[in-house]
């Protein structure tokens, strides 16, 4: 009777390791070098994670002093450019109008010599009316034109929104070209903004209500420096 | 033998954690690649923000440069510093002032507006207006001598219904009593019948009428100069305007000149002493 074949066994760790040192170490050294790799990853994915914050920083200070500077750059701007108006108005060679818009002031000038200096009482910026229809009216700066000097028989159509702004309902268009409606003169200008005297009546006729974004004054004063007005002119704000 | 069963279990587990460790390295890595990737794109948006935060500064910069060219254009003119005077028709009043300083302020009399026909029967017009503008004081005169123009011997004749009759040199004019009207030298003088001659008295309200006839003396005459209608002083601004005194002070405060600017004697007296030539003088 033959005797039984022995089953073979699994070899020990030991046993392979003897027989197959390349793979046993492959696999430990494969292990090893993942490890490591992953230690380097980690501190390099901090550096990243580092860098990133600070880059983030920086943007955020970049664009703050970007805002800074152009908000600043903005005001520095409308400063010089007001002062410019006021140099170019007070040494214009020709016959002009300025008005100190904050001192509340209009100066008849030429070549630095003031000719005429008229107390203003000076329109504020309003936005007036309801959404979608609202119109914003502001006070000028800068340069304007004259468009037309009024006598008390010219005839100007007063906008819309002074009703509104009155608290009274505009009236049709030919309804609102009124003689006199600027008072004994009145002085138009590109834009809209119009220098005026008292009218005796009408929706300006009220001393205690001033239009919005324009200029009133005596009416002695528009008398006395009309015939000097032309159609043309340059008035400056500032 | 079958070869799984060559292989000790323990050699699986290592061969696992091999391929376990080799796939969460790789899986580390790609996550570390995406932080590096937000990290330079990071990296990029701050550069673009320090690029934007340059070109706003630099912008800024070059506007104000722009602006502060342009102020330096706006450069005073020559009559900078200097006194001027302001004549206002509408208030009939004038300033002599630097700056706001007013060095001297008072009434005087503008241009009445009235228009004068020149000739009968044509349409040309004298206007009487002061004019309007900046004009210079070109010359100053001390008790100053009136030329009046033709349009002063107009406005008489078409007054008293007179027919003006410009004398000229060499010419005579036949009087109705016998004598002549001429030239004689620097006068104006009649020349009776027995040869005399008699030169005309100058001066306003003594011109030289004949019968129906306002003679007109020539320039340069002696009866084309009067004396003391203009006051003591006068301040010349050209094209026969002036600042000058008055024989009418009551005429001051109203529109009654035929242009110039009239000032009580007192005052032009005043100014003439303190305005020099080549003040601007700007009226509006």
């Amino acid at each position: 009777m033959p005797r039984d074949t022995p089953v073979a066994s699994r070899p020990t760790f030991s046993e392979f390791r003897r027989r197959h040192p390349n793979i046993v170490l492959t696999l430990i050294a494969l292990i090893v070098a993942c490890c490591a790799f992953d230690g380097f990853l980690m501190h390099q994915r901090t550096l990243y994670q580092d860098e990133t914050r600070r880059l983030r920083a920086g943007i955020d200070e970049a664009q703050r002093q970007r805002a800074d500077a152009i908000h600043g750059s903005q005001e520095r701007r409308k400063q010089m450019v007001m002062d410019l108006v006021k140099r170019q108005a007070r040494w214009s060679n020709d016959i002009h109008l300025a008005i100190s818009v904050d001192s509340g002031r209009m100066y008849l000038e030429r070549q630095g010599a003031v000719l005429r200096e008229i107390p203003i009482r000076m329109g504020p910026d309003r936005r007036i009316g309801v959404a979608p229809d609202t119109v914003h009216v502001s006070i000028p700066r800068g340069t304007r034109t004259v468009q037309a000097v009024l006598s008390d028989s010219d005839a100007w159509q007063v906008p819309a929104w002074v009703y509104t702004d009155r608290g009274f309902k505009p009236p049709a268009t030919a309804q609102r070209m009124l003689i006199k409606a600027l008072g004994p003169v009145g002085i138009v200008l590109d834009g809209g903004t119009v220098i005026y005297s008292l009218p005796a009546d009408g929706p300006l006729g009220d001393a205690s209500y001033t239009m919005p974004g324009s200029v009133r004054a005596r009416a002695e004063d528009l008398d006395a420096i009309a015939p000097n007005v032309v159609k043309g002119m340059v008035v400056y704000f500032y | 033998m079958n070869p799984f069963r060559s292989v000790p279990r323990s050699v699986y587990v290592l061969g696992g954690v091999a391929i376990v460790a080799a796939a969460a390295t790789g899986a580390f890595g790609y996550s570390t690649l995406q932080v590096r990737y937000a990290r330079d794109v990071t990296g990029s948006v701050l550069k673009h923000s320090r690029d934007l935060l340059s070109r706003v500064r630099s912008g800024a910069g070059a506007t104000a440069d722009s602006l502060r060219k342009a102020m330096a254009e706006a450069t005073p003119g020559p009559d900078a510093g200097k006194p001027y005077i302001v004549v206002s028709i509408a208030d009939r009043r004038m300033w002599y002032k630097l700056g706001d300083t007013v060095f001297y302020t008072t009434r005087v009399a503008v241009g009445s507006g009235k228009t004068l026909v020149k000739q009968v029967g044509k349409t040309d017009e004298y206007k009487f207006d002061t004019p309007r503008g900046r004009l210079t004081v070109l010359s100053r005169d001390v008790g100053p001598v009136w030329v009046p123009p033709d349009w002063h011997f107009v406005e008489i004749a078409d007054k008293k219904k007179f027919t003006v009759v410009r004398l000229k040199r060499g010419q005579t004019v036949k009087t109705a009593d016998g004598g002549e009207i001429l030239v004689d030298g620097n006068d104006v003088v009649k020349k009776f019948a027995d040869g005399h001659e008699v030169p005309y008295e100058s001066g306003e309200g003594r011109e030289i009428v004949d019968g129906k006839n306002l003679i007109v003396p020539p320039y340069g005459t002696n009866q084309r100069k009067y004396r003391g209608t203009l006051g003591g002083h006068r301040l010349n601004l050209g094209d026969g305007y002036a600042l000058h005194g008055t024989d009418e002070p009551r005429s001051v405060g109203a529109a009654t000149s035929h242009g110039c600017v009239r000032l009580r004697n007192e005052d032009i007296d005043y100014l003439y002493g303190i305005v020099p030539v080549g003040t601007p003088v700007y009226i509006y």
